[in-house]
């Protein structure tokens, strides 16, 4: 072992993490706005910042009396039932993918459970490290590769840090995603041994059948955000 | 005559002896009479001696105890003027020839404390009284309580006779040594509390105490430090830190403990407990600031070299975590007992202070050139400049050569880490010459850091110019400390001020980072405050030429420099929040932008952007602009900005530009003088109704024509239940030509009128209730809203109407969807404070409304077996729940439910929503009736997770919302048995298309995977 990858590593502060740098305008979705004149709202938040502010709700306020005025007219129009006329132009979602920093958010904030601090301040987990290959058909099988990088060569806790990722992806993909935990190349000084037993579906589910493992995984991942 | 009183006493006493200890009320009501009898003359104290006589002979201790007990309560309720010189002096002999009997110790000493407030007690009895406690009295021997009166006792003859001790030394020493036998191994908090004050009193006041100085520092320091939880029930509220003040204002009370009290409290330094160390720290400081600068000449140097090591080793840590409230800081702390001897050093003598500081200065000049603990050297040294202005200037003599040494090659850490340095300077300036209040020209030119004011601004400003965009931290950096050298009182010349106004514009204008972007807000505000005008001049005005540059022929974004119209105005609208000049001069600025670009077809974007921008303008800051401000405002702006209202298309076609536009003159009327209403009135009816004739034909100006009249005084005079009839005949007969628009508009014109001027009566009277044609129910839904709104007695009648057209199958169900607009909110019919005069909104209008309704549409809907009636009521009632506040609905909770979670069943998505959110709101108020219910609830919230039509995104965030909140309400004998189902079920939300349903799927599905596991450790 001529040089240990990740010894000592430069412990990131909370918000020197990577994240997704976050679209201001999400609130709109998550206050519930009508899609129509979205255009029109993105460019107002620009301007004002903040829901609460009159000026927005102004145009809101507007904005559901037309709607009421529309629906009823049309519920009116064709005599018929309370049925739901008022969602046409929100089936169209966008998608957003599943992308590393997805994963990255995922797992960044299990706590290691030697320090107080999280893998991605540690930098075990690196969102360079993280692929997802997606199969468009989603009845198939699509993969999320994570590599992780122990602070020591002989780290004895790789497995339970692996572990503990396993769990947390396991617990917030869906089925349809095979998970793949590595250690990254040369990070280890047992990388096959540990390797393997990342990915052997019959330990894992052993490990977790075990109270006190699973206590302490839980005890990691009560800092995911 | 005198027998019969005597018989009165005798039964008064014996009542006294059989109340005591079994009726202590009672007891010392009679003490009282008894007393008062006493201080009318009626009686004698020595009657009641004598009376007493064979208890308090008696052998019985309980007797003696109740009879002795009987004075001393008796003298509690006594006049201090009634006793006479001879009457006390019996007293005290009675009392101090009973002091041996030690059964009846507490009621002794207590009668002894009441003695002491009599007129007649003299120092020679108070002699007696200290004399007696400091032989015959072993305080180990008595409880808590007994012990706490003789602190009484000290503390009464210590403040009655104070000049009598520092007089007499024989009596002071006599005192002091009592009280040293007193105090001597206390414990309980409350009689500590005593004994600290006593000794606080003794050595701050007490001329010559040097006798006993190491055994009044001893009684106090064998506490330090203090530490004491108060059991639960405590009678007496200590709490640890009355302790510990205490304490520490007893030890720093006498320069005479100087010796012992240093050494000892760096000894304790070296706690390893940080709020010991905290606590230390404080006492220390106290002690510096109260021991007077002649001891602190003689202890500074242990005293730093002490501190020295918490400051330079503890800061980063304590630093990044310390920032909660409750946490001690020991940094801030030391920092604090550096300032507070630098302060008593040079207010003492100006060559000691020298010398500290040679000493200081030598010992962290090694930090400076080995550039370690750099920032605690900074600030260490900052703290000794920022005590005066001759510190300063000592300090800052000997700073900046350091600081500046090699700034020629620098990278851009040192750069950084030398701004962050000089930051203490700035602050430690402020804290010496105070913050700029007005913007006088005055400079103070003696002082050091003015010398290196071209260094500091070439420093920053490169900084902030020439370092690359993506030096995010240096240039906030850089921004924050041009905003400390505006604050700093009499150090800039208006010509640098200016130069830094134009650097807090530029960056601004350049870059859209959030950081960089409130930092120089943050700067402009602060310049704001003081150089309005050169703000105005400059910032605005640069601000205003971008937009002029850009917009007209480029459109919306793109310039040579491409700064997005957005951000320009974004500024302007900051900037200017809450300061009247500020606002009037962007109002103007902008309303002459956008009559001259409202005239281009191809502009409507900008002028939206620049109408929004005004309408914040006004409704964030009309509170602030007054009268006058309004009155100027309205000329200037009003006349051009209404007809370019009226008349471009940009303005006047698009919807949300004319109504945030005529919201603004909502604003602009509501503001204007009340005098003047009358007048205003009579134009706006005279423009709309007469000149542009809105109610003969549909138009869209109508909206304006609302938005001004609620902004009316409703006591101006005005006949108009005409408007209001043919309002609603245009209505009905135009319906059909109508854009919703405009129909909207109507309709709120007939609630506005409904509310404020229209008699209830009239109002009724003019609807058509036999018709139920679409447009003439939608009328009287709006008509109604506004007397709903008044709590008008009408209401019931149109309530009874709506609620029987619910019940029809043909007209039910869209009369069912007009509930929502009895209770949506309009902007301009809200209830503004100091601003009553305007409409007839009630405050609790809605909770009435409630009330009224919902119960109905309840019982309706139970006594309904017609499904799809039913469906009517649930979609009606969620509709109202909508706009309802939940409190309101707090109440209905247990006949709501139910209803809800039929709702639900509806293919609807309003109806979904307002029911999730109700269910959502009241979760932790009514948890468990929500629990009686959650195996229904579940299943229902994991079909809503499913994406379809109705489950849009809102509908399946708040189904998981939902859902994590039950882990947290619910009752974990109700939730396991389901805990698998609903991890599996929500393994199809973990697929969501949308990224932020995912995640709350995830939190929720954690939260059911941790249901019932054992906590870990």
């Amino acid at each position: 072992m001529s040089e240990f990858i990740n010894e000592n590593p430069d412990v990131l502060e909370e918000s020197q993490l990577p994240t997704r740098s976050k679209d201001e305008l999400d609130v709109l979705f998550e206050n519930e706005v009508q899609k129509a004149g979205l255009e029109r709202k993105r460019n107002l938040l620009k301007i004002v910042r903040s829901i609460p502010s009159k000026t927005f709700q102004d145009v809101e306020a507007m904005d559901r009396l037309m709607t009421i005025e529309r629906q009823n007219k049309q519920v009116n129009d064709l005599k018929m039932k309370a049925l739901s006329l008022d969602q046409k132009h929100e089936e169209d979602e966008e998608i957003d993918p599943l992308d590393p920093q997805e994963i990255y958010d995922l797992i960044a904030h299990i706590s290691d459970p030697e320090h107080p601090l999280s893998l991605g301040q540690l930098a075990v987990v690196n969102l360079a490290d993280i692929e997802v290959h997606e199969n468009d058909n989603k009845t198939g099988i699509s993969e999320v590769i994570v590599k992780i990088t122990p602070t020591i060569t002989h780290c004895s806790l790789a497995t339970l840090l692996g572990l503990g990722i396993r769990v947390r992806l396991d617990r917030c993909l869906p089925p349809r995603y095979r998970k793949t935990i590595l250690l990254k190349e040369g990070s280890h000084q047992s990388e096959n041994q540990v390797n393997k037993q990342l990915n052997d579906k019959e330990r894992v589910a052993a490990a977790c059948e075990n109270d006190q493992l699973l206590g302490v995984v839980s005890k990691m991942l009560s800092t995911c955000k | 005559m005198s027998s019969s009183k005597t018989l009165g006493l005798g039964s008064a006493v014996s009542t006294y002896l059989a109340n005591s200890h079994v009726n202590d009320g009672k007891a010392n009501e009679v003490a009282e009479k008894i007393s008062s009898q006493i201080n009318d003359k009626q009686a004698k104290l020595v009657d009641i001696v004598l009376l007493l006589r064979p208890q308090i002979t008696s052998t019985e201790t309980d007797e003696r105890q109740k009879a002795v007990e009987c004075i001393s309560a008796i003298l509690g309720h006594l006049d201090p003027a009634t006793l006479l010189k001879n009457d006390v002096s019996v007293i005290i002999d009675f009392y101090a020839n009973t002091f041996e009997d030690s059964a009846c110790m507490k009621e002794i000493l207590q009668g002894l404390a009441n003695v002491i407030d009599m007129q007649h007690f003299y120092l020679s009895q108070a002699t007696i009284v200290l004399n007696r406690l400091k032989e015959f009295y072993q305080p180990a021997n008595y409880p808590a309580p007994v012990r706490y009166i003789t602190f009484t006792i000290l503390e009464r003859v210590l403040l009655k006779f104070h000049a009598n001790f520092q007089k007499t030394p024989a009596l002071s020493d006599l005192f002091i040594e009592t009280f040293i036998g007193i105090a001597t191994g206390e414990k309980d908090p409350r009689n500590l509390l005593l004994s600290f004050r006593i000794n606080t009193i003794v050595c701050s006041s007490l001329s010559d105490i040097s006798k006993y100085k190491e055994d009044l520092f001893d009684v106090l320091f064998c506490y330090f430090p203090i530490t004491f939880k108060p059991p639960k029930s405590d009678p007496y509220k200590i709490s640890n830190l009355d302790l510990k003040l205490a304490l520490r204002r007893a030890i720093s009370s006498s320069p005479q403990f100087e010796e012992d009290a240093f050494g000892n409290l760096i000894d304790k330094l070296a706690a390893s407990s940080l709020t010991v160390k905290n606590d230390t720290i404080l006492t220390l400081n106290a002690c510096v600031e109260n021991y007077g600068g002649e001891a602190v000449v003689r202890n500074w140097l242990p005293l730093w070299n002490a501190l020295k090591f918490d400051i330079l080793q503890g800061s980063a840590a304590t630093e990044s975590e310390g920032s909660l409230a409750n946490e001690v800081n020991n940094y801030e702390t030391s920092l604090q007992v550096v300032a507070a001897i630098s302060n008593q050093l040079i207010q003492f003598n100006e060559a000691t202070f020298d010398k500290f500081h040679a000493h200081v200065f030598d010992e962290l000049q090694v930090n400076f050139e080995q550039q370690t603990n750099l920032k605690q050297s900074c600030a260490i040294l900052a703290t000794l400049a920022g005590v005066n202005a001759d510190t300063f200037n000592k300090v800052m003599s000997k700073i900046p050569k350091l600081l500046f040494e090699n700034m020629s090659n620098m990278d851009l850490t040192k750069e950084k880490l030398l701004i962050l340095n000089l930051s203490f300077f700035f602050d430690a300036y402020i804290k010496v010459f105070g913050e700029t209040k007005a913007a006088e020209n005055v400079i103070f030119s003696n002082n050091e850091l003015n010398k290196h004011k071209d260094e500091i601004l070439m420093l920053l400003s490169k900084s902030l110019k020439t370092s690359s965009n993506a030096e995010i931290t240096i240039k906030v950096l850089a921004l924050v400390q041009f905003t400390k050298l505006i604050k700093m009182a009499g150090y800039l010349d208006h010509n640098e001020v200016l130069l830094i106004i134009q650097y807090f514009t530029e960056t601004a204008i350049s870059s859209d980072n959030k950081n960089i972007h409130y930092a120089c807000l943050e700067g402009l505000k602060a310049t704001r405050d003081v150089y309005e005008t050169d703000v105005i001049n400059l910032c605005i005005g640069t601000l205003f030429n971008h937009l002029f540059d850009k917009a007209l022929d480029s459109g919306l974004i793109e310039g040579q420099e491409s700064v997005p119209v957005d951000r320009v105005l974004r500024l302007l609208l900051e900037i200017s929040t809450s300061k009247p000049n500020l606002v009037i001069r962007t109002i103007c600025g902008l309303s002459a932008k956008l009559s001259e670009i409202s005239k281009y077809e191809n502009l409507t974007e900008l002028s939206f952007m620049i109408v929004s921008t005004l309408h914040s303008l006004i409704s964030a800051n009309y509170e602030v602009l007054g009268e006058n401000d309004i009155i100027e405002l309205k000329k200037a702006v009003q006349f051009e900005l209404f007809t370019s209202l009226m008349n471009d298309k940009p303005l006047f076609g698009d919807n949300e530009s004319l109504e945030l536009l005529s919201s603004f003159f909502y604003f602009l009327t509501l503001k204007t003088p009340l005098s003047l209403h009358p007048e205003e009135l009579r134009r706006t009816t005279d423009f709309f109704l007469k000149n542009a004739k809105i109610l003969d034909t549909p138009r869209r100006s109508a909206l304006c024509f609302v938005k001004i009249l609620a902004a009316i005084d409703k006591n101006c005079k005005w006949e108009s239940d005409d408007c209001f009839i043919r309002t609603v005949k245009l209505v009905q007969h135009k319906a059909l030509d109508m854009s919703d628009f405009e129909k909207v508009a109507y309709f709120q014109l007939i609630t506005l009128l409904a509310n404020k001027w229209c008699s209830p009566g009239m109002v009724e009277e003019s609807m058509e209730f036999q018709s139920t044609s679409y447009v003439d129910v939608e009328i009287q839904f709006w008509a109604a809203k506004g007397l709903v709104m008044r709590n008008a007695q009408e209401t019931k009648n149109f309530i009874d109407h709506f609620l029987d057209l619910l019940h029809s199958q043909t007209e039910g169900a869209w009369t069912a969807r007009l509930f929502e607009i009895l209770t949506i909110d309009l902007p301009h019919m809200e209830n503004l404070k100091n601003h009553s005069w305007n409409n007839n909104v009630r405050l609790l209008h809605k909770q009435k409304f409630f009330n009224d309704v919902a119960p109905r549409i309840i019982s309706l809907f139970q006594s309904s077996d017609n499904y799809e009636i039913k469906a009517n009521y649930l979609m009606a009632l969620s509709l109202i729940l909508r706009h309802t506040p939940d409190k309101v609905t707090e109440s209905y909770m247990p006949e709501l439910l139910p209803l809800l979670l039929q709702a639900m069943e509806l293919k609807n998505t309003a109806v979904r929503v307002s029911a999730l959110r109700t269910v959502l709101s009241s979760m932790d108020r009514s948890s468990s009736l929500i629990s009686e219910h959650v195996h229904s609830l579940i299943p229902i919230l994991l079909r809503f997770i499913v994406p379809s039509i109705c489950n849009t995104f809102v509908v399946r965030s708040l189904a998981l919302q939902v859902l994590q909140a039950l882990t947290v309400h619910t009752p974990l004998n109700y939730l396991l048995p389901m805990k698998d189902d609903v991890i599996r079920s929500l393994s199809r939300a973990l697929d969501d298309k949308k990224r932020n349903i995912r995640k709350l799927a995830i939190d929720a599905s954690q939260a059911f995977y941790e249901l019932g596991q054992v906590p870990f450790e």
